[in-house]
């Protein structure tokens, strides 16, 4: 079989493709709750946190070239407590899948196809998914982002200043004297807890032709995302205001739909769900081939396509178990995200591999 | 058949030669007599061979006299082959198989008495088309010359254009029944071996009876079967062959057939035409991004059609809305079934009007025109803006220049509009996803289909989405051509002498 090469456009155009529909959609809401009419401050913090991440996972990475994290956490800890310390991404990637699946599918019906059963969406997106993952495996997801990013990046962008007529650019006064560094930060944890899925570069990086192109591009990647969440909130509190748009379970989306241009272009939500339903098919096809990859390698399985067969079920049954939307949409990331997945998944190990690995190769070299 | 020694007998060998061609009545033997004995003999296929030199070279021989001691027996073939054949090409078989093989490629086989070999002269002639406009790929600028049914004719061509010894022309034979000739032309230096190595492995794999035109070999040798795409390109045209062989491709041709096989292929050489590079870079720029703007119209405008009005009205501007409603009250069909049927007869009309003569072909077209296009309508059985789609969609779909192209894209469409009409605009991400998946997953001999758009290489995209002046096309397309990279010398254009500098620099 071909090697498997994923170049650095092609991890430039993961990240932002990835980045931009869920965290456009989910965390400018809860930002803007917290920051006010800061938010766009709190999403320049978390963008640049979310920099620091993706250095930290793509440094730690060229440190055991052609590794995955499954294989060099084994390296660092020794084998056991290195397989113990993938437990965490295991649950984080098994459920975020689910949980995504359940988002999507909710989110699709209420807006795009208000009739039709959810259980017809799951399952189609599973077996795209089972199509991507089985088909292309990890570079068929680089190129695919290769061709769809593009066309994110510029639908958002052409999409955005179509408001323009109703923004206010008052409402994001004053800057900071309302909220305090602490609000900010508050604000800026959800949006950092998104841009931190960076971290599953990781496992990426060892796919790289050129592994040392990967932190430059997956840190322009994460600054076009930042960009763009950072427009956003800016336009979303220009046009609604931050009280308003603080109580909207989606404002981005919300503001899309409010636009009015030139009596032509009107009611044009539906673009953006379909540019958003393309972000989350790339998202959920970079988990789901993490979880098939990660889980073979870390239980011994050479093939490990066979997995596919087995995550599939998983997550669609866990996509069913969720009883509604909002457990998906805010509980999750409310209670496990936040609090658990971003200080130590995100934050945590790949900081205490990165140490422990740079202390290795020291004493190594020194003897 | 064994490779049995010829025998010193003409007579005998006679025998056997017309055993094997019984009922073959167009295999003519046909005899010199020299002292009222049958001398010489010769066997070859009437219709194959150039009977006007044939009987030249005879009649040299009546005029001339034998030459001395052809008489006695025992005459050296070489001597023979220099006395009395005064032809061009000529060879000793020494089995009976070579002289039957001989026969049957159009050479005359001599049998001569007292002779244990045969001479085979190359007498090759019949019957060819002359060169003729190209039916199929028509360009306004460039030449008008279009590949024929003989293989020599062909060859000429090329190297008329590409007068290099680089330019390697490997012959095979393919087919257990036709034994067709089969060349496979590339630059060296500038194809990669790897490709030229997999093309003749994959050629010599196929094992089949026959061998009729290129597109029996394409479907032997392409990557993927199963695939509504072209993975190798064919063409009529010599300056498409000579030009994709400078990039770096390799050409198959074949004896018999104009069509000549390009590979590997891309998506994008589907979307090309030879006027993309023979007119002015601006328009042809333009033109191109039309191009692609009509694939994606040609694919997805019936579904779009029939996803928002029936999912997503919302989308539609009001105004328009009350039109589209008004023009569809009282049809009977839903929106994707007066699609369906429109883009059914459409396939019908256009079918038809390929198999029929040119004279009653427009006939077909006026007939469905007024049938389809007005009475329908009028009936109340389509709506109007319905025939609008499928009309623009059809229009749109023969601007992909490439026949084989535009199949894929035609027939991709009816899945198309059913996930559309089922899921709406849902169902159409979900119908690209997967198009675009398993394009993604699609090679051409080792070369990604959709190269160098996923995965990308930025320099090259200049000539891919765009057609960029010829001066800056510096390198060659990547993951196509080999070793050698460079098209043109740094400051390749003249005038421009100052930027030359910079990128000797590079």
């Amino acid at each position: 079989m071909k090697k498997v090469n994923l170049t650095g456009i092609q991890i430039f155009w993961i990240i932002v493709s990835f980045q931009c529909g869920n965290t456009l959609l989910l965390t400018l809401s809860p930002n803007i709750n917290e920051a006010q009419q800061d938010a766009w401050i709190a999403s320049i913090i978390a963008g640049a946190l979310g920099l620091f991440i993706a250095y930290v996972s793509t440094k730690l990475s060229l440190l055991f070239p052609g590794r995955t994290i499954v294989q060099y956490s084994q390296d660092i800890l020794g084998k056991w407590l290195g397989k113990l310390i993938m437990i965490p991404y295991f649950i984080q990637w098994y459920s975020v899948l689910g949980v995504i699946l359940k988002e999507f599918s909710d989110f699709t019906i209420l807006t795009l196809l208000p009739r039709t059963p959810i259980w017809i969406l799951t399952i189609t997106m599973v077996l795209l998914l089972m199509y991507m993952t089985y088909m292309g495996g990890i570079e068929g997801i680089g190129r695919c982002s290769e061709l769809l990013g593009p066309f994110i990046v510029l639908m958002i962008i052409l999409i955005l200043p179509l408001n323009i007529q109703v923004m206010d650019w008052t409402r994001i006064l004053p800057i900071y004297t309302d909220t305090g560094i602490a609000h900010i930060f508050k604000g800026a944890l959800t949006p950092l807890s998104f841009f931190g899925e960076v971290c599953m570069l990781t496992m990426f990086i060892s796919f790289m032709k050129k592994p040392t192109e990967g932190p430059l591009r997956a840190i322009l990647g994460l600054s076009v995302a930042c960009f763009l969440l950072t427009v956003s909130s800016l336009f979303v509190i220009m046009v609604f205001g931050p009280g308003l748009s603080a109580k909207m379970a989606h404002p981005f989306f919300d503001m899309v739909r409010f636009i009015s241009f030139g009596g032509f272009i009107e009611n044009i939500d539906v673009v953006i769900v379909l540019i958003w339903v393309i972000s989350v098919f790339i998202k959920m096809s970079l988990y789901f081939f993490i979880s098939c990859y990660g889980t073979a390698q870390w239980l011994h399985i050479k093939n490990w396509r066979m997995l596919i067969w087995f995550i599939a079920p998983i997550i669609l049954i866990q996509a069913w178990l969720y009883p509604d939307i909002t457990l998906s949409d805010i509980g999750y990331v409310t209670k496990y995200w936040i609090p658990i997945v971003l200080p130590v998944n995100m934050f945590g190990i790949p900081l205490l591999l990165w140490f422990v690995a740079s202390i290795r190769k020291k004493y190594a070299n020194a003897h | 058949m064994s490779p049995v020694h010829l025998g010193i007998d003409i007579h005998k060998k006679e025998q056997e030669l017309k055993e094997i061609f019984t009922n073959c009545s167009d295999v003519t033997f046909r005899h010199v007599q020299i002292d009222g004995e049958s001398v010489i003999t010769m066997v070859y296929i009437d219709g194959l061979v150039n009977i006007d030199i044939l009987n030249s070279a005879l009649l040299k021989l009546s005029f001339e006299g034998v030459p001395e001691g052809l008489g006695d027996v025992g005459t050296s073939g070489e001597a023979l082959m220099q006395q009395i054949v005064a032809i061009a090409e000529t060879k000793v078989a020494t089995s009976l198989q070579a002289v039957v093989d001989g026969v049957l490629n159009g050479n005359v086989a001599i049998l001569i008495l007292g002779e244990s070999d045969a001479l085979l002269a190359k007498l090759q002639g019949f019957d060819t088309r002359a060169i003729q406009e190209p039916n199929i790929e028509y360009s306004i600028r460039g030449p008008k010359e279009s590949f024929t049914e003989s293989l020599k004719t062909n060859t000429s061509f090329l190297r008329r254009k590409i007068r290099s010894s680089k330019l390697k022309l490997q012959s095979l034979t393919v087919g257990e029944l036709t034994r067709t000739d089969v060349l496979i032309a590339y630059i060296e230096g500038i194809a990669q071996d790897s490709i030229v190595g997999e093309v003749i492995n994959r050629l010599e794999g196929i094992c089949t009876d026959a061998i009729l035109d290129t597109s029996y070999i394409e479907e032997f040798i392409e990557d993927s079967p199963f695939s509504p795409f072209p993975l190798i390109q064919n063409t009529e045209r010599p300056d498409i062959v000579a030009a994709s062989l400078l990039e770096g491709k390799v050409a198959i041709i074949e004896d018999g057939t104009p069509s000549v096989l390009i590979l590997p292929m891309t998506l994008w050489s589907g979307l090309q035409t030879p006027d993309d590079y023979y007119e002015r870079y601006m328009y042809m720029s333009f033109v191109r991004l039309l191009r692609l703007f009509m694939v994606l119209l040609a694919l997805f405008l019936p579904a779009f059609y029939v996803a928002v009005s029936t999912f997503h009205p919302q989308l539609i501007p009001a105004n328009l809305l009350y039109s589209i409603i008004s023009a569809r009250e009282g049809i009977p069909f839903s929106a994707v079934g007066e699609a369906l049927i429109m883009e059914f007869m459409f396939e019908v009309l256009r079918e038809a009007s390929n198999r029929l003569p040119k004279q009653i072909g427009s006939a077909v077209s006026i007939v469905g025109a007024l049938v389809i296009g007005q009475s329908a309508v009028q009936a109340g059985i389509v709506s109007a803006p319905m025939v609008i789609i499928v009309a623009t969609t059809g229009i749109a779909s023969f601007t992909i220049p490439r026949y084989s192209m535009g199949f894929a894209f035609r027939l991709l469409r009816f899945p198309i509009l059913i996930l559309g009409s089922i899921f709406g605009l849902y169902g159409i991400v979900l119908a690209a996803l997967v198009m675009i998946i398993h394009m993604v997953t699609l090679h051409s001999f080792g070369v990604p289909y959709l190269a160098p758009v996923s995965p990308q290489v930025f320099y090259s995209l200049k000539d891919t989405l765009i057609r960029a002046p010829r001066w800056m096309l510096r390198k060659r397309k990547p993951f196509i051509s080999g070793r050698d990279n460079t098209r043109l010398p740094a400051g390749g254009k003249a005038g421009k002498r100052s930027d030359s500098k910079n990128d000797q620099k590079k």
